[in-house]
């Protein structure tokens, strides 16, 4: 909360030194792919900025990005490692589609609620049970919640395949959801819808939540010290519970929004890997919710904007996955260089 | 370069030091934050002596040695080791070149042995053609430097299972394997019991018997003026001299270290208040190790826990804070059983913690000052009951800044890591005392700390005692006992064995309580209170 900022030349030429080094490792990538760098990048940038569509897509793009992320700073807030996003995402979802094709409150407003609170707790429930395995049993959540990513993965293709199968479909999917659940698209020919809006409020509240409240503080300490944060009455087991809880119930979130907002329902690999990404995204915010925003945008245009780069270039758009990773590489490696430094 | 140069003129030459080992030049220090650590400190180290340096917490000791042993780089100034210049860029340069240093915070690696700690960052050296590494020659060899040196403990041992003047002996250990002939000390005798620090000066005198050089770094006068040959004194940032120990008596180097003549004569009331508020009656804990231990704390009073570490002093502490259960007796204040109350329950009630390890138990180190402050007073609604009133909360910090002489270079925002040993500790006594307890539990509170903090945090256990309250003080410091407390207690094994009140205290018998040579079978001695 209440953290020194010494704004010292070492760091911030550390810091530009840092972005000089990737970007000249993606222009070598690039370069590798068989496109002139400068054209590359500017492929990058054209596609995913280069009109209002494009940049409401990457905006777009860039909601599950925060929700997953968040997923995992606020758990690490404490201390505790979320791995878990990806299936937590994945039961968020299909609570989400649950509630939109079975069910019916006559209001938009209030069903559209109603899924988001469902895909919530679907969420939070994935996330409940390695975090009482860690503090009951002790047993460690990074291989928890991992794990759970792929039971998630396997109970909801059962789910999708067995009972809640649309029986209309040839594919393994859910029935679409009732059009009173859907949450519109905003502008003609783009998905961006009022999903971004739910993401960036979610993002300032946890922000403010972390430098203003009290709760946030005792978050704060128990990550800090948990020893420390015990002794000056903080009850560490329930805060990390709930910090994971909260996680959990972001995560849920994510997947509820991008059926409502988008797919309208839940199909096979209907992730493609978003609570991994998130991740990603986190490590490089260093759990910074403002920082989320700043990366998630980052890898939100990589990711648009590669799909431009392949239309017109050799250069594949799975080139963005190796942008992304490049990005952690240096980062990771700075990191170890100024933090590591520190106790020699 | 002059041989002599360095000691005041006419000084008597010592019979072993005599030609400089190291010799530092005009060294300043100023970091980035503004903070001048130090100031054109020039001083030397002669071959095979015990040099000590002495001086308050923030004086610039740990800058110095830092500075030695390649941890941070000088502004400026010159130093020659060994005849050469020297700058090393990393610890392991100065290491390579004969230096070795064992910290005040010990940098063991907890879940390995003794051993394996010991030859660690070297171990290919017992690699043989598979590249396994030799386990066997390697506990063989470190054995045989256990053996050398006397000490008592067994490669195979794990580090955590180990007291901490054991551990101490594994940094040591450390240091001597990498054929170090300079040793660096940093407040050695700190975490050490009063009948191990004997011992252990015994020790440090050996290692010069073996023609090594040692810069041993300590707030107690006493074992300095024990072993010392020469003492450089450091006080903010300068060198305020060099001297021979001879020229020198222990009341001019502390008024040489702080710049005022310092009381020493404060002593304990010898009367009692006869309201209690604490009654511990009969417990025993369910590691085992505190056995039908009852005692009262009255109101005002200072009631002292002697004794030789590991008997008792930690799981009485857990045991009073909560955090150890008992599997019989109980635990009253004013009256009422804390039994079922946890270590926050008890807060409430009206105890508060000073607790052994600042570093791992006391305070959150990469926090701020701010957020360490207000720990556990957040929960009084004194900053907000949801949100953080942050100008409460920084005004709040401020005082305990203020009242404490806490030494920081900026301000409340400045992260705790970054203040020096005592300044920590005097952060965590001010918070604690700000709870206004009933009853303060003081575990070693002036351990690795300064005269001058060492006496403000004992006027302000006076102050809080004269306000009434009662404070438990476990201290493996007699000295701080016999000058604080209005009743002192030996444990021995996890009991009681002395009990004895204001003025009859004699070191001496103390000593042989503490040592289990006198005691055991009648709890109550002679000097016990009517």
């Amino acid at each position: 909360m209440f953290t020194a900022r010494t704004p010292s030349l070492k760091k911030l030429s550390f810091s530009l030194l840092l972005v000089v080094c990737i970007l000249s490792v993606w222009a070598l990538i690039i370069w590798f792919g068989g496109e002139s760098p400068f054209k590359g990048f500017y492929y990058i940038i054209d596609g995913s900025l280069g009109n209002h569509y494009q940049i409401l897509s990457t905006l777009n793009k860039m909601v599950p990005l925060i929700l997953a992320a968040a997923a995992v700073a606020v758990p690490a807030w404490t201390g505790m490692w979320n791995i878990g996003g990806e299936g937590q995402l994945l039961l968020g979802a299909f609570g989400a589609a649950l509630v939109g094709f079975s069910v019916d409150f006559g209001v938009g407003l209030v069903n559209i609620v109603v899924a988001l609170i469902v895909s919530a707790a679907f969420g939070m429930a994935w996330a409940a049970w390695p975090a009482i395995f860690k503090i009951k049993l002790k047993m460690d959540e990074v291989v928890t919640t991992l794990m759970g990513n792929y039971i998630a993965a396997q109970i909801i293709a059962y789910l999708i395949n067995k009972p809640f199968r649309d029986p209309k479909s040839p594919l393994a999917q859910t029935p679409y959801i009732k059009s009173s659940f859907v949450i519109p698209y905003l502008f003609e020919g783009t998905q961006f819808s009022a999903t971004f809006f739910v993401a960036i409020v979610i993002v300032l509240a946890l922000f403010i939540f972390r430098k203003r409240f009290l709760l946030g503080y005792e978050f704060e300490i128990t990550g800090s010290n948990s020893v420390f944060a015990e002794l000056s009455g903080v009850r560490v087991s329930k805060t990390k519970m709930l910090s994971m809880l909260i996680g959990g119930a972001l995560a849920g979130l994510a997947g509820g929004l991008l059926v409502l907002g988008m797919t309208q329902r839940v199909m096979q690999s209907f992730s493609p890997g978003y609570g991994f990404t998130g991740l990603l995204v986190c490590l490089l915010a260093f759990n910074n919710p403002l920082l989320i925003v700043g990366i998630a945008f980052l890898f939100s245009v990589l990711h648009t904007g590669s799909v431009n780069l392949q239309l017109f270039s050799s250069v594949p758009a799975e080139i963005s996955g190796v942008l992304q990773a490049v990005m952690v590489l240096f980062v990771a490696a700075f990191k170890t260089f100024i933090v590591g430094r520190r106790d020699g | 370069m002059s041989v002599y140069s360095g000691a005041p003129l006419g000084a008597p030459v010592s019979y072993r030091g005599v030609l400089q080992i190291l010799t530092c030049k005009s060294v300043s220090k100023t970091y980035p934050n503004g903070l001048e650590a130090l100031k054109e400190v020039s001083f030397d180290v002669r071959r095979g002596e015990i040099h000590a340096i002495v001086g308050e917490n923030g004086a610039g000791k740990s800058t110095l040695m830092n500075i030695l042993f390649g941890m941070i780089k000088p502004s400026s100034g010159e130093i020659t080791f060994k005849d050469k210049p020297f700058s090393p860029k990393h610890p392991s340069e100065a290491i390579d070149l004969g230096m070795g240093m064992v910290h005040q915070h010990f940098k063991l690696v907890q879940s390995i042995t003794v051993a394996e700690n010991v030859v660690l960052g070297m171990e290919n050296r017992f690699q043989n053609k598979l590249r396994k590494i030799d386990m066997a020659e390697v506990n063989r060899s470190v054995a045989s430097l256990i053996e050398k040196l006397k000490m008592s403990i067994s490669p195979e041992d794990r580090i955590e299972g180990l007291p901490i003047s054991k551990r101490q002996q594994v940094e040591i250990l450390k240091v001597l394997y990498r054929d170090t002939d300079f040793v660096i000390l940093d407040e050695p005798t700190a975490v050490l019991a009063p009948n191990e620090v004997d011992d252990f000066l015994e020790f440090v005198m050996g290692i010069r018997e073996m023609g090594k050089t040692v810069v041993f770094i300590s707030h107690r006068l006493g074992e300095v003026f024990a072993i010392a040959d020469r003492i450089t004194i450091l006080r903010r940032g300068r060198v305020a001299g060099t001297f021979e120990k001879k020229e020198v008596d222990r009341e001019s180097v502390a008024n040489m270290m702080i710049g005022s003549a310092i009381d020493l004569s404060e002593h304990p009331e010898d009367s009692l208040k006869s309201d209690v508020v604490l009654s511990v009656e009969e417990i025993c804990d369910v590691s085992g190790t505190l056995k039908d231990l009852s005692f009262e704390l009255h109101e005002g009073e200072i009631l002292g826990f002697a004794g030789v570490g590991g008997n008792g002093q930690e799981e009485l502490f857990e045991a009073l804070a909560g955090n150890l259960k008992l599997s019989s007796g109980d635990i009253k204040l004013r009256g009422s059983s804390l039994k079922d109350h946890d270590t926050f329950g008890r807060r409430m009630a009206g105890l508060a913690y000073i607790t052994d390890d600042r570093m791992r138990k006391g305070l959150a180190p990469d926090r701020s000052i701010i957020d360490n402050s207000i720990a556990g007073h957040h929960k009084f609604g004194k900053f907000g009951k949801v949100a953080i009133n942050n100008s409460k909360a920084r005004a709040f910090a401020e005082s305990i800044i203020a009242d404490y002489d806490v030494r920081t270079s900026k301000n409340g925002k400045t992260t705790v890591s970054a203040l020096s040993g005592g300044n920590m500790q005097k952060l965590l006594v001010g918070r604690e005392i700000a709870f206004e307890p009933k009853v303060l539990l003081a575990a070693q509170p002036t351990t690795g700390v300064d005269v001058a903090a060492r006496k403000l945090i004992h006027d302000s256990f006076r102050k809080l005692s004269k306000a009434g309250s009662g404070i438990v003080l476990i201290s493996g410091d007699l000295e701080e006992i016999m000058d604080l407390a209005n009743r002192i207690i030996v444990l021995y094994r996890g009991r009681a064995v002395a009990e004895m009140s204001y003025p009859h205290y004699d070191s001496t018998e103390i000593s042989y309580y503490m040592t289990g040579i006198r005691g055991s079978q009648d709890v109550h001695c002679s000097n016990a209170q009517p």
